[in-house]
């Protein structure tokens, strides 16, 4: 008597992993195409976005762009420039209150970039040109300081001086 | 099986692998598209709100022309001077020389030509003749001029007697009592000015 039941398992195995096989084959093939479409398909996705970025950078771009640089330079240097600017009228407003009586200048040279000025002058007696000196001294709200360089008397009798004074920022700032 | 598994890993998987990195590359390309979407967005409304403030804007376009029109400057300087009662003794341009590159380095490129500036600076000096109250009124009108006009310096000087002496100057918000008045008293002064333009 011959025993066929082995013989049969092995073969239906033998086919089970053909199928298989076959089976996993056809994935791999299937999942190639499917890759492939995938790729074809990003690629042609990344060009219609790589298209879409140099649309992007347009004249009326550079134009706005350009536009808007230049206004903001503009702005940024006229701040700056009228923050520096210094009132001349403000000063001698400032300054005439501070003079006395009997005190008499021959010049006055006003250094707005230096905020500075220097004084040359006359007046009767040493005790005048004392009291301008303090009363330069005492504007501590005007000046930040002031300077007696020079001071004696001429031929005439007369008393000459010179002075310095340095400026505040808000003696000679300019009302916006 | 063998086939089926070396076709899905010499195959498959670096197909798939590089849909995967086209698809993060596009991915990347719609962030950078939407950040440019939004700078162009808010350029178009910082645009808009320059047109909004056109009025403030040209006011300071007057303040600091394209170029530097120096004759308009010294005819209004010399137009301010005898509007104040102050002789012109003469009046001088000079180019000051000094400039500064408006824009940074980085933000200059060939093809953005509208946005290169250079601003520059020239002075006038300009000699006058008169009383106090005729510089004040002077200077106020430069000071308040819609062109941007920076006074550097005045130098005031008395001016001589026949006897070759100085006069008396006085600066002084009221005339003294001991004094002939302000209004006889004529100083010469040396005032310098500056103005900016972009070239």
């Amino acid at each position: 008597m011959i025993n066929v039941a082995p013989k049969k398992q092995g073969i239906f195995l033998e086919n089970m992993v053909f199928y298989v096989s076959l089976l996993l084959l056809a994935l791999a093939v299937g999942g190639f195409f499917y890759a492939r479409h995938l790729a074809a398909q990003e690629s042609e996705r990344l060009a219609g976005l790589s298209m879409q970025m140099a649309k992007m950078k347009s004249e009326e771009q550079k134009d706005l762009e350009g536009k808007i640089k230049v206004a903001r330079q503009k702005l940024e240097d006229f701040s700056k420039i009228a923050s520096q600017r210094r009132s001349a009228a403000n000063f001698f407003n400032k300054f005439e209150v501070l003079v006395p009586e009997k005190i008499y200048f021959s010049q006055c040279n006003l250094d707005l970039e230096k905020m500075s000025a220097s004084l040359s002058g006359h007046s009767k007696t040493f005790q005048d040109v004392g009291r301008q000196i303090m009363l330069f001294e005492s504007a501590d709200s005007v000046l930040e300081s002031a300077n007696l360089l020079k001071s004696a008397i001429n031929d005439d009798g007369i008393v000459d001086f010179e002075a310095g004074i340095a400026l505040k920022l808000e003696t000679v700032a300019v009302e916006q | 099986m063998s086939a089926a598994f070396a076709l899905g890993f010499f195959l498959v998987l670096p197909k798939y692998q590089e849909a995967q990195m086209i698809g993060a590359q596009a991915e990347e390309k719609i962030v950078e598209i939407q950040k440019r979407t939004d700078y162009y967005d808010a350029l178009v409304a910082i645009a808009d709100q320059l047109d909004q403030c056109a009025e403030s804007y040209k006011k300071i376009e007057t303040a600091l022309p394209d170029n530097p029109d120096a004759s308009a400057l010294m005819s209004f300087a010399q137009a301010a001077a005898m509007q104040s009662g102050l002789a012109v003794k003469n009046i001088s341009y000079s180019q000051s020389g000094s400039s500064s590159s408006s824009l940074p380095a980085a933000g200059r490129d060939s093809s953005e030509k509208t946005a290169s500036l250079l601003l520059r600076e020239y002075g006038v000096d300009i000699g006058l003749s008169g009383n106090y109250e005729s510089l004040k009124n002077f200077l106020q009108i430069v000071e308040k001029s819609s062109r941007l006009i920076k006074v550097k310096s005045i130098n005031l000087q008395s001016k001589e007697k026949d006897n070759g002496e100085n006069q008396d100057m006085e600066i002084a918000a009221a005339p003294k009592n001991d004094s002939a008045g302000q209004d006889d008293q004529i100083i010469d002064y040396e005032i310098k000015l500056s103005a900016h333009y972009y070239e």
